[in-house]
């Protein structure tokens, strides 16, 4: 059977792919277009907030490539975080299906479908990270 | 006062200072009045500044639970507690620097209430960065 740190180690590339994405997303969204229309403040609130998400996503791949032991029981610290960001991910997936709006994931069908199958992957391995390194 | 002693108060104050950000950030849509602001972004991209700045709290949160509910894995140094300290340390002192590289005084809204409340987060800012990345300096020392 295959180790949950070899899971763990997975879900941190799929997190940087969705850092590289992240890079793609201005663009695709016409976020300077769209930024233009509300205040300084607001404009600089939603480009900090979004380099916030990256660096986290950032921490999240790192902790999963270098310290999946932890994060799968070898440390308690490491099995709480493990639990943040399984819910974290766990949040993500019902934003996904039922907030963001159809229109746009109809726009870009392929990239809803593999979006909603990344966070789908990430929810479930930490979730049973998560669950295994309780015992 | 040993340093041993400074960290053991710095972090209790750190986890606190997180939630004393939290109290502060969840003003922010109702002072800068995001319902009439986030109005005139597209759909998608309004929901997704609701989405990152529920997920941006979600962070600050697990920042500050991690570091009062494991408080002497921090400052025993425990490595896994020193690269998530690294990386807290590094996340508010990008921050720092944004604000002052990025951020412009003259976008704030106007009143003492606003000067008081950046001079005060700012402080905070400085305070949670020296803490987290001060507590790896003093342990990689030892190393």
């Amino acid at each position: 059977m295959v180790p949950i740190t070899f899971w763990l180690g997975m879900a941190g590339g799929v997190q940087l792919l969705f850092v590289a994405t992240s890079f793609l997303l201005p663009k695709i969204f016409n976020f300077r277009e769209n930024l233009a229309k509300v205040s300084p403040l607001i404009r600089q609130i939603f480009i900090v907030h979004s380099i916030y998400i990256t660096l986290v996503l950032m921490l999240f791949s790192s902790l999963s490539f270098f310290f999946a032991p932890e994060l799968a029981g070898k440390s308690r610290l490491g099995h709480l975080l493990c639990c943040f960001i399984a819910f974290f991910w766990s949040l993500r997936v019902p934003i996904q299906l039922f907030y963001y709006d159809s229109k746009t994931k109809k726009e870009h069908p392929v990239e809803n479908v593999a979006v909603t199958f990344a966070l789908l992957f990430l929810a479930s391995v930490y979730i049973i990270a998560a669950i295994g390194g309780r015992s | 006062m040993s340093l041993t002693r400074a960290f053991d108060i710095a972090l209790w104050l750190a986890g606190i200072g997180h939630f004393c950000i939290l109290g502060a950030s969840l003003q922010i849509p109702f002072r800068f009045h995001w319902k009439d602001e986030l109005a005139k972004l597209s759909r998608f991209n309004r929901k997704l500044m609701w989405v990152y700045s529920g997920f941006t709290l979600y962070v600050i949160i697990t920042f500050g639970t991690l570091t009062l509910r494991f408080h002497s894995e921090f400052l025993r140094g425990e490595p896994i507690a020193l690269g998530l300290a690294l990386f807290i340390g590094g996340f508010w002192f990008i921050r720092l620097i944004l604000d002052f590289a990025y951020y412009k005084n003259a976008d704030w809204p106007k009143g003492v209430s606003f000067v008081v409340g950046h001079i005060l987060l700012d402080s905070l800012f400085v305070a949670l960065t020296v803490t987290y990345l001060g507590l790896v300096i003093w342990h990689l020392d030892f190393l």
